[in-house]
């Protein structure tokens, strides 16, 4: 097998990992905001992971490039996207912020809006 | 004066069973119309026989375009398009009729700064995703339909992301208006160029083909594509845009 | 590859009884959402790129759109 095949396979697996984390995350973690900590980190670097590893897999210059694009559009918009739920359901008052001793984001809405 | 009360349920049990009836009559008439349309219907015959081995072995050679499916959805059966896309602009026409209730709709600030900024970067990619998807429907996956599809993404995003009245600026219900009907007057006019060059309605334009696989070849496919894609794009995009003129008004 | 069908197919039939089940429509309209992707993907396996493509931007992308707005103009209520 050569050495590219095996850095390919460690990569996906590697992602693969990662989203059996992201899983964890979601089943186990208490509101809303820590599952969407879970989705948003992890997810990210293991999708990320996983087209890199195709890339390096299928080893053709067009076809790992538009690979890779694929990835920069996963690091952009997965966070962007979390962004939003987090903030919207902050608005919403969901899980509601004030159980928190913590809650930096009302002082930093205080201060811009 | 003394009231019936005794007749009034069995009028109402009668009236029931009527309905019954009546709707029993209706589907087994639309059933048995059904299995007639089935029953004329031609058999499978495999694959290496009739229409499909037909259309697999000499597609190329009569349309010049590789995508088989689009050969089929523009040229051969370029007419049930014509019907789909009439469907469309009936459900546009009816939606815009019930809900459009002014012009300008009520605005909303939209999402946070941090959204703004990132879909300003990945909106160009997007439009430029749909007009590949649009143009290149006789060489790859893809077609007027889906490519339309997601232009009117676009248009949704804007609404959503930045304020229904950014998208009210940018692209305004009557620019909408004006792709739509240029969509459609697109595809009605390469039917009736059909007519006059090679004597059919919507046949392939002949004097159009060029090398197979080239960006313009594969005769009036392109050009299909391309009202259909607009057509498609801005009808949805007016649908969207007429269902959320009272929503989204919070600032999240 | 008949493994990775029978799994996808299972789930398709579970997230269709999903989102006929629950009462609540936004729940309702993120099972359709999942139906329509895992769709996607049985497309994509048996070799139908064009349908698949139509699939996803329509069934993932464009109904969830057009049943949210619809959902959020039915609870905003019904002023003018």
């Amino acid at each position: 097998m050569p050495i590219r095949l095996i850095a390919a396979y460690f990569l996906m697996i590697t992602g693969s990992a990662f989203a059996i984390v992201t899983v964890l995350g979601l089943l186990r973690f208490p509101d809303v905001y820590t599952r969407i900590h879970a989705g948003a980190v992890v997810l990210t670097i293991s999708a990320v992971l996983v087209t890199m590893g195709t890339a390096i897999y299928v080893w053709d210059f067009f076809l790992s490039a538009k690979i890779i694009l694929i990835g920069i559009f996963f690091l952009f918009s997965n966070p962007m996207a979390t962004h939003a739920i987090a903030r919207a359901s902050y608005k919403r008052e969901i899980a509601l912020p004030k159980e928190y001793e913590i809650d930096a984001y009302s002082d930093y809405l205080g201060r811009d809006v | 004066m003394e009231i019936p009360t005794e007749t009034q349920p069995e009028v109402e049990s009668l009236n029931k069973l009527m309905k019954k009836t009546l709707i029993s009559v209706v589907l087994a008439g639309v059933a048995f119309a059904l299995y007639q349309n089935f029953s004329l219907m031609p058999g499978y015959e495999g694959l290496n026989v009739g229409l499909s081995n037909y259309i697999i072995e000499s597609g190329l050679k009569d349309t010049g375009s590789l995508n088989l499916i689009t050969a089929v959805l523009y040229d051969y059966r370029a007419f049930d398009s014509l019907g789909e896309s009439t469907v469309i602009f009936g459900a546009v026409s009816g939606i815009v009729l019930i809900l459009s209730r002014k012009m300008l709709p009520v605005s909303s600030k939209g999402l946070s700064f941090i959204v703004k900024r990132t879909l300003g970067i990945m909106t160009p990619f997007i439009a430029l995703f749909g007009l590949y998807v649009i143009t290149h429907g006789h060489l790859t996956p893809g077609g007027g339909f889906q490519g339309g599809v997601i232009l009117a993404a676009i248009s949704i995003i804007f609404s959503i992301v930045y304020g229904s009245a950014f998208d009210y600026r940018r692209y305004s219900p009557q620019t909408k208006t004006a792709l739509e009907t240029g969509g459609a007057l697109t595809f009605l006019g390469l039917g009736l160029a059909g007519i006059f060059m090679e004597g059919a309605f919507l046949h392939n334009l002949g004097f159009l083909t060029a090398e197979t696989g080239t960006l313009i070849s594969a005769g009036s496919i392109p050009y299909i594509n391309i009202g259909v894609g607009f057509k498609v794009g801005a009808g949805l995009a007016i649908i969207f845009y007429s269902m959320i003129q009272k929503t989204f008004e919070e600032d999240f | 590859m008949a493994v990775l069908e029978i799994i996808l197919v299972v789930f398709l039939v579970f997230s269709a009884l999903m989102a006929v089940r629950f009462d609540e429509e936004l729940i309702s309209i993120i099972f359709l959402s999942i139906f329509s992707l895992i769709l996607t993907a049985l497309y994509l396996l048996h070799k139908a790129a064009d349908v698949a493509l139509a699939e996803a931007v329509i069934g993932a992308g464009l109904n969830t759109a057009i049943f949210m707005s619809a959902i959020s103009q039915i609870r905003h209520g019904d002023s003018d």
